[in-house]
């Protein structure tokens, strides 16, 4: 530790830590530009000047290492005139656009001149102006879809530049010329267009680069800001969202260093207008004569219930079915699924529309491993070996991505992604596998064979039985290399590593959970956890990341047919029992169906009535087709939603409900962590939180329960929700918390389980695997209402490798048809190096070219075959 | 006393053959093998010998900071980026005698246990870096480079680096961001080189003609070195004299000589027998020195103490006929367009400066300006990340401190008093 004297206070610091670092630690203000304690420092700017004493020259603070002994004067005279020369300078060709700037009000160079008294300059010669074109007034150019780069403005202090190679690790933003000349821009024709290009807009502390939304919207003293949580991915970035009059002007970070530490993705930066979009449903509309008219929720209400009543009483709760939502709030779901049960009298719950054979299964281990992250985002960066199986973690998890960035280039972290296809977060590991489709259970059975063999399973507590290492043996080297497609040495190196490493987190992803025996993948992966010792040792865990803002509270909070919330099973009779006392009410005993069940029952009568909580059933189910014609067997069809569609027409009832951004509520991330949100606004029109729909229809039906605030919805879940226990409302901080338990299997409890490799093949009609996913500017269908992600990625695409674009003599830019048994679609080609033969990608994020309409529900693979359109 | 231009004027001296003829690689066997590397530093710190390349460090002090016990790497970086207008001494060594340099190179990377070393050049030196990519691969065929360097045991790799034109990238931060690929911008110090330089390890940055001397220190010895020259100012000193004299030229002198025998005695004097006016001693970084200062002995002290600097000694010598108006400008100029733009003191007041220049000298000059240029250059004055910032207000302010009647002569009556005074004949 350092003893160092500021303006007269001592202070203490750790070795390492600079001047700024104990100014800061005492509470002190140094004006800064250039400095980010995230970033590297550089001390560009001068502004940050101090006296020293024994230092003849005035030292910049934020770079100049704390010593034993040192006397810093933050105030004096030199100091003073030190800063007020840099301002005075730096004031010399900025321009003074404060009356049309968006910075105005938050920007950093207004503040510290008026701190330093120095807001003027006494240049007085032709200001420099970086032209951008030949009539120019504004000099400003557009050098991304959403953001605009006033380089007059700028202070070059090189934060865009540094946070884009250091944290994005991307290359399109970068620093041009010399000197006066020094232009910060994209490479020449290209555009700033990563995933993280408006954190830029953020991090200037100028109106150098501002966000095209956001330009002269509203000034940032006139708007409200309320904390809330992104409603795209899972990883559950805070926003603040600043909004006047209604409307959601920006999002902008509110920075939680055990999520985010301050980086969000453009998704929930400018995602946010979709909240607004004019064709947001705010009135309940009922389908009469085959047209939707506006009713008054009373009348919604009286329809809804009396329907429900002729039905449960014609026959019983299991004609019914439920569609609880991973975008909606614990709050929203726990009430959908407790009316559902107790008012209703169905086990029909479900919510995982995206998904074929959707996990945990009901086979499922019983291990928490097996269905959610058992580390802490944090965890990534103290970890020694991080392994990434079947995710596209930069495109899934941006924010994890990041922090694997991070650990890789900063922190020694040693990385390996393993996948079926290249993805760009393999271009960051020391190994990445490129295996073929669906050979995950024979490359892990082999990684384990190789640790047995290799006798490199260290720990005594893992037993492995004679007979199960006997079988392990099938998966030779050899014979697994060939039939995953790889070399047997990348087997071999990653088994060595995985063996050799004090601590290694897996992060499993949607390759993994979309897989066709996701469950043997699952159960794999934990044998390899269980042999590496992987279970309770520091910074170690298997972790399965799921999708969506709140797919892991949706598991959390019950929306299962065969469990209850906390993810009990439906057979604890204990834990029904107590939820019947608590509710007042029976819950059914019999599993319900899941999802494509559901379907199927709806298909042959069974399931008359099916209830929608915001979800886009049509067009994110696995097979278009078959949901389509399944729904019009439906007597009656419920949708609540914000948003309009063909689920929307198909309705017979549309119940209005809210944004994130309108009600309050708690979203549960991907880590585990519970945050909660506040309603930036009034709901729109008549629309209402959608656990008030619910509360309100249990009211009418005679329901055994009520809920007047979402708090106490809130409250209820601390009290009954294994997991949940001490989350109450007003305990809950708004960076979230995360149970104590890290819900990892006990060594002792581990049985080693033969999964067996079981191949999937292509066909010779239809010999192309048709791979889906997110773009990472998008995020489901839901994205695709957002005009702002709409201008950086427009319309979906079809992936070809490059082997298969030869034999197909296919080219970049051709138009293409893709066909399967279900149905075709027309899309232009990309053709990419980092597909594996056989394999096609397109991504599901756009309505109008619906990949699941190429999709069968019975199939274990969507196979295709691809041909070139000639006009 | 001839010590780095000993044979300079020997006919094709760049060819190894004829550099050993004329008694080179002999100092690196005996460093080899009769100096551990600490012997090697201690020597050269005993000889007293300081940087050449303009800051005058005393370099066996500056090896002596690497630290002994790292896992780091070491390097050593040659300097060979001279671009200080005026200087051309080190272009005269590289083109004509790079064997001495290399030599010298390899005996300091094995007293600091450098295993690679880098010679960053100037890009414009198209022929010295023909002629030491020559020399390199002669060093390499003898043993004298390689791995088990004349079977001592000691490898060592040297490689040539060409640089795009950047005067900054001669600071040695600087150089050290363009080495290792980036933008040449200067780094703020400490951390210093030798401890954090390139790729983070402790790195050695030496000029060509320190590196020069060292050779015939380790044949001859430290203190051989040490009794040449004035007690602090040890040994000898190339000087690039240029501007108006009849003999421009490299000259290497003994440290103390006094400036008026350089430019009267070698120089020739001034060119048509005119007046001196003013010459800068070590290029434009350095204060000025005017008539009263002719007898000046030209070493680090004695220049200090008039005011200057010794610093790269390119003694730039201007007449009775020079506008010191313009002679500001076009120097303010240089350093603008050099300046690499990362601090803003250096990147907005050098801009700053040039266009109140070009004011005066367009008769559009405010009574006001010349205050204004002071002003200025307190702004920037010691508040820069590196010399850059410093040497570009050095023009400004020594001009008006002798000259400010010049100044006020262009801003009064619109025109430049020298011309008016005495015209070109």
């Amino acid at each position: 530790m350092i003893n160092l004297t500021v303006d007269g206070k001592s202070v203490q610091v750790e070795r390492g830590k600079t001047v700024l670092d104990a100014c800061r630690k005492l509470g002190l203000y140094i004006p800064t530009f250039c400095w980010d304690d995230r970033l590297e420092s550089v001390g560009a700017c001068r502004i940050c000047l101090v006296e020293i004493e024994k230092m003849p020259k005035l030292q910049v603070a934020c770079i100049t290492p704390a010593a034993d002994g040192m006397v810093v004067y933050t105030q004096s005279p030199q100091a003073s005139l030190g800063r007020q020369s840099i301002m005075e300078l730096m004031l010399a060709n900025h321009p003074l656009d404060c009356p049309t700037c968006d910075k105005g009000g938050e920007c950093d160079l207004q503040d510290v001149a008026f701190l330093t008294r120095k807001d003027a300059s006494p240049m007085s010669e032709p200001r420099r102006r970086f032209l951008t074109g030949p009539d120019s007034t504004f000099d400003e150019k557009q050098i991304g879809p959403l953001i605009y780069l006033t380089m007059n403005r700028c202070i070059v202090c090189f934060k865009c530049v540094r946070f884009t190679s250091e944290v994005a690790c991307e290359g399109d933003l970068g620093a041009f010329e010399r000197g006066g000349h020094t232009q910060i821009a994209s490479g020449i024709g290209e555009a700033v267009k990563n995933e993280f290009s408006g954190n830029i807009i953020e991090i200037c502390p100028v109106g150098a680069l501002t966000s095209k939304p956001f330009r002269y919207q509203i000034r940032t003293w006139l708007a409200n800001k309320t904390a809330s949580v992104c409603n795209f991915c899972a990883d559950g970035c805070n926003l603040t969202l600043w909004t006047a009059k209604n409307k959601i002007h920006r999002a902008t970070s509110r920075r939680n260093d055990q999520v985010d530490q301050g980086w969000i993705c453009d998704k929930g930066r400018f995602g946010v207008d979709l909240v607004n979009h004019p064709q947001r449903i705010t009135s309940p509309l009922l389908k009469r004569s085959g047209q939707k008219i506006e009713i008054s929720w009373d009348e919604a209400y009286e329809y809804a219930s009396k329907s429900f009543k002729t039905i449960k009483e014609r026959q019983g709760g299991t004609a019914f079915a439920a569609l609880g939502s991973a975008h909606c709030s614990n709050e929203d779901n726990y009430v959908l699924q407790k009316f559902f049960r107790t008012v209703i009298g169905t086990n029909h719950i479900d919510h995982r529309v995206f998904y074929k054979n959707p996990l945990p299964g009901s086979d499922s281990s019983k291990f928490q491993t097996s269905y959610s992250m058992t580390n802490s985002i944090q965890d990534i960066e103290k970890t020694e070996l991080i392994f990434v199986l079947g995710c596209d973690l930069t495109v899934e998890h941006p924010i994890l991505g990041l922090r694997v960035k991070k650990a890789v280039n900063k922190l020694g972290a040693i990385l390996v992604v393993a996948n079926n296809r290249g993805t760009k977060i393999g271009k960051f590991a020391s190994q990445e596998i490129i295996y073929k489709f669906g050979s995950e259970v024979s490359f892990l059975n082999a990684l384990a064979n190789q640790l047995v063999e290799k006798g490199m399973v260290r720990s005594e507590k893992v037993k492995i039985q004679p007979d199960y290492e006997n079988w392990l043996k099938n998966y030779s080297l050899e014979k697994t290399a060939k039939q995953c497609g790889i070399n047997a040495l990348e087997i071999e190196s990653l088994a060595k590593l995985l063996g050799e490493s004090k601590s290694c987190l897996v992060l499993i992803g949607r390759d993994v959970i979309t897989h066709p025996y996701n469950q043997d993948v699952v159960e794999a992966v934990l044998n390899l956890g269980y042999l590496t010792g992987l279970f309770g040792k520091k910074f170690s865990g298997i972790n399965l990341l799921w999708e969506y803002c709140n797919s892991q509270g949706a598991l959390d909070m019950g929306l299962l047919p065969d469990r209850l919330p906390g993810l009990i099973p439906l057979s604890d009779k204990g834990y029904r029992a107590k939820l019947e006392q608590a509710w007042n009410a029976k819950i059914p005993d019999q599993p319900g169906y899941t999802l494509k069940q559901i379907l199927e029952a709806i298909h042959r009568g069974e399931v008359k009535c099916l209830y929608v909580l915001q979800e886009d059933l049509i067009n994110n189910y696995p097979d278009r087709e078959f949901v389509k014609t399944a729904l019009t067997q439906l007597e009656l069809l419920v949708v609540q939603t914000i948003l309009p569609g063909e689920l929307t027409q198909m309705a017979h009832l549309v119940l209005p409900g809210l944004s994130y951004a309108e009600k309050n509520g708690t979203y549960t991330s991907v880590e585990r962590r519970v945050q909660k949100t506040q309603a930036a606004f009034k709901p729109l029109g008549d629309a209402k939180p959608d656990w008030q729909i619910l509360s309100e229809l249990s009211l009418w039906m005679q329901g055994p329960f009520v809920h007047y605030s979402s708090q106490e919805i809130t409250d209820e879940i601390a009290a009954l929700v294994p997991g949940y226990s001490g989350m109450q409302y007003d305990k809950l901080t708004f960076s979230g918390d995360r149970p104590s338990l890290n819900g990892q299997p006990d060594i002792s409890e581990f049985q080693l389980k033969r999964t067996e490799y079981r191949p999937v093949a292509a066909s010779d009609k239809y010999p192309l695997v048709l791979l889906t996913g997110n773009l990472v500017y998008h995020s489901g269908t839901l994205s695709s209402w957002s005009s702002n992600l709409r201008a950086v990625a427009q319309e979906a695409y079809c992936q070809v490798s490059l082997a298969d674009s030869d034999k197909l003599e296919i080219q970049d830019g051709d138009w293409l048809e893709v066909e399967s048994p279900q149905g075709r679609l027309k899309l232009k080609a990309k053709i990419t190096d980092r597909l594996r033969e056989g394999t096609i990608f397109i991504p599901l994020n756009f309505p109008e070219t619906p990949v699941n309409s190429l999709m069968d529900k019975n199939l274990l693979v969507d196979l295709v075959r691809v041909s070139k359109l000639v006009d | 006393m001839k010590i780095v231009f000993k044979n300079i004027d020997k006919p094709e001296q760049h060819q190894i053959e004829n550099y050993i003829k004329s008694g080179g690689y002999k100092a690196l066997p005996q460093a080899l093998k009769n100096y551990t590397p600490d012997q090697v530093i201690d020597i050269v710190k005993k000889s007293g010998l300081r940087g050449r390349g303009g800051a005058g460090f005393p370099a066996g002090v500056k090896w002596g900071f690497v630290p002994k016990s790292t896992a780091k790497p070491k390097y050593l970086c040659v300097n060979a980026d001279e671009s200080e207008p005026g200087t051309f001494k080190d272009r005269e060594i590289m083109e004509k005698d790079p064997h001495l340099m290399i030599e010298g190179a390899i005996i300091s990377s094995y007293a600091i246990s450098a295993h690679t070393s880098f010679i960053y050049i100037r890009g414009e030196f198209t022929l010295a870096a023909r002629r030491i990519e020559q020399a390199l691969k002669e060093a390499y065929s003898k043993t004298f480079l390689g791995k088990n360097i004349l079977n001592s045991g000691y490898d060592l790799e040297m490689y040539l680096f060409r640089g795009a034109g950047a005067y900054i990238c001669g600071e040695e931060t600087a150089l050290l961001d363009s080495l290792e690929g980036k933008r040449g911008l200067a780094r703020v110090k400490p951390p210093f080189p030798a401890i954090e330089g390139l790729y983070r390890c402790p790195t050695v940055v030496n000029n060509v003609e320190t590196l020069s001397n060292v050779p015939d220190i380790i044949l001859k010895g430290g203190e051989w070195f040490a009794s040449i020259g004035t007690p602090k100012s040890t040994g000898t000193k190339i000087f690039s004299l240029s501007g108006h004299v009849n003999k421009p030229g490299n000259y290497e002198l003994t440290m103390g000589t006094p400036l008026r025998h350089l430019i009267y005695d070698l120089g020739g004097g001034i060119k048509g027998g005119r007046k001196f006016k003013a010459a800068f001693p070590g290029g434009p970084s350095v204060p000025l020195l005017i008539e009263k200062h002719l007898d000046t002995p030209l070493d680090f002290e004695s220049l200090q103490q008039a005011g200057s600097m010794l610093g790269s000694g390119a003694v730039i010598v201007m007449d009775e006929t020079t506008c010191m108006v313009e002679a500001a400008r076009i120097l303010v100029w240089f350093f603008r367009h050099e300046s690499c733009g990362k601090c803003t003191p250096c990147r907005e007041g050098t801009m700053w400066l040039h266009q109140v220049l070009d004011r005066i000298e367009d008769g559009q000059g405010r009574t006001e300006d010349i205050d204004l240029l002071l002003r200025i250059s307190d702004n920037i004055g010691g508040k820069t990340i590196c010399a850059l910032g410093d040497a570009a207000i050095v023009p400004v302010q020594s001009t008006i401190q002798y000259f400010r009647e010049e100044y006020e002569y262009h801003v009064k009556n619109k025109k430049c008093l020298t011309r008016t005074q005495a015209p070109f004949n």
